[in-house]
């Protein structure tokens, strides 16, 4: 696959369930980890669309998020964006990976996108600091947790976008 | 590259209070209340077990710790012959007195959401009771924060935790005066006190709201206790955030 086509109806719909479960479940209920859906989808579409879908369904996504909380309007859509370009770049040059890497591979996105949300943060002052003492267990169990959820939400995600080879040129030699 | 400039433009507008972004939010949590209460009511057993076991050792050591309390007010009331005037004592203290007659709503606390950049707690009162946006939130011990946002029958409370919320301090005794600001869930408020003010205090020393001129916050609220650990001085806070159940709105207008 080197190209894609978003499906809008499927992705508006699965983007605003999952930002949806994720204010109104996952934001509340955290004993020892953290679940972050929309973070996980966006990890999710950067394994299985090009970069230019991924990065607008990273926006469109962190956009939702920022709509359910008090942080700087887009903050989320700039970090989530980023991150689903930058994981299409790093996919491309891992084309061998199997079922075991993706998931190791999630489990550190995840972990890598959270702290690059709380440093976002604490450079916008919403947060005091990125890292405080129990942070770092919180982030590892939130990776654990990444790790179990890319899988399935890699599937959604697959059902967001068409892809499809990208096609020979006319008179080319391949 | 687009999507990038896009979201750094959203911010700086944002940061500048230009453009529709609260409107948009208030929509999307009005949009979202119906589902979010229909989970709560599904939840809410749930919710019950979870926080049980959740702050299990919590509720353990508060409750050794009230034990406590109590053989020490046993042995009191053993030694002290006018047992019922310090009780009355004690039960004033633990009045919201210090509101005075400022009108107030109190609502229960329906949801408390940690995202990954905020401490967020909602109540069930909104602007059908009153409340505004800015408007003071308190218990019988402190203050707890100010309303974030407000909702028809619904608001988002900010903890005096967090980094953006700034609030004006006296010590009652000395009139030392400083601002404190959050520095996240779970830890005490930093405090930078004016010049002249450290000499003046010390450890232990109690700081409530100052009221000055245009504060939100009414004078006399208390937020909590001074630490001084080296050049670092902090305030920890007097209510119990960890775990709140009614918050006390002051209906306090915007000032002019």
């Amino acid at each position: 696959m080197n190209r894609s086509r978003i499906r809008w109806l499927p992705a508006i719909a699965v983007m605003l369930a999952v930002a949806v479960l994720q204010v109104s479940v996952f934001d509340r209920y955290q004993p020892f980890f953290r679940v972050d859906l929309p973070l996980i989808l966006v990890v999710g579409i950067g394994f299985v669309a090009a970069a230019g879908d991924a990065a607008l369904l990273g926006f469109v996504t962190g956009l939702l998020v920022d709509t359910m909380q008090f942080g700087p309007f887009g903050l989320s859509a700039l970090v989530y964006c980023l991150a689903a370009w930058l994981i299409v770049l790093a996919r491309l040059r891992m084309l061998q990976a199997g079922t075991s890497f993706r998931t190791a591979q999630g489990a550190a996105i995840v972990m890598l996108v959270t702290s690059a949300t709380w440093g976002a943060g604490a450079i916008f002052g919403v947060r005091a600091s990125p890292f405080d003492t129990s942070s770092l267990t919180r982030l590892a169990l939130t990776g654990v947790v990444g790790a179990v959820l890319v899988h399935p939400l890699t599937d959604i995600a697959g059902r967001m976008i068409d892809t499809y080879e990208r096609e020979p040129l006319k008179g080319s030699l391949s | 590259m687009l999507l990038v400039v896009t979201a750094v433009a959203l911010m700086t507008l944002d940061a500048r209070s230009v453009g529709p972004f609260n409107g948009v939010r208030r929509l999307a949590f009005t949009a979202t209340q119906p589902l979010r209460t229909g989970i709560d009511i599904v939840l809410s057993p749930i919710t019950q077990a979870w926080n049980g076991s959740v702050h299990y050792d919590e509720l353990a050591d508060e409750n050794a710790r009230l034990r406590a309390q109590i053989a020490e007010l046993e042995g009191r009331a053993a030694r002290l012959p006018d047992v019922e005037a310090d009780l009355a004592a004690l039960l004033a203290a633990t009045d919201i007195d210090y509101i005075g007659d400022i009108p107030r709503v109190t609502g229960r606390v329906v949801s408390d959401r940690d995202t990954n950049l905020e401490r967020i707690l909602e109540i069930d009162r909104g602007s059908d009771d009153g409340l505004e946006v800015g408007q003071p939130v308190v218990t019988g011990t402190g203050l707890v924060g100010r309303l974030l946002a407000v909702e028809r029958s619904r608001s988002q409370v900010q903890l005096i935790t967090d980094p953006r919320l700034r609030v004006g301090l006296v010590n009652p005794s000395t009139r030392a005066t400083g601002v404190s600001a959050g520095e996240g869930t779970g830890e005490d408020l930093v405090i930078d006190l004016v010049d002249g003010a450290l000499e003046r205090v010390s450890d232990g020393s109690r700081f409530e709201t100052s009221g000055f001129d245009r504060s939100r916050y009414p004078g006399g609220i208390p937020v909590g206790r001074l630490r001084i650990d080296g050049e670092r001085t902090t305030i920890e806070p007097s209510a119990d955030l960890s775990n709140l159940g009614y918050l006390t709105v002051l209906l306090v207008p915007e000032p002019e």
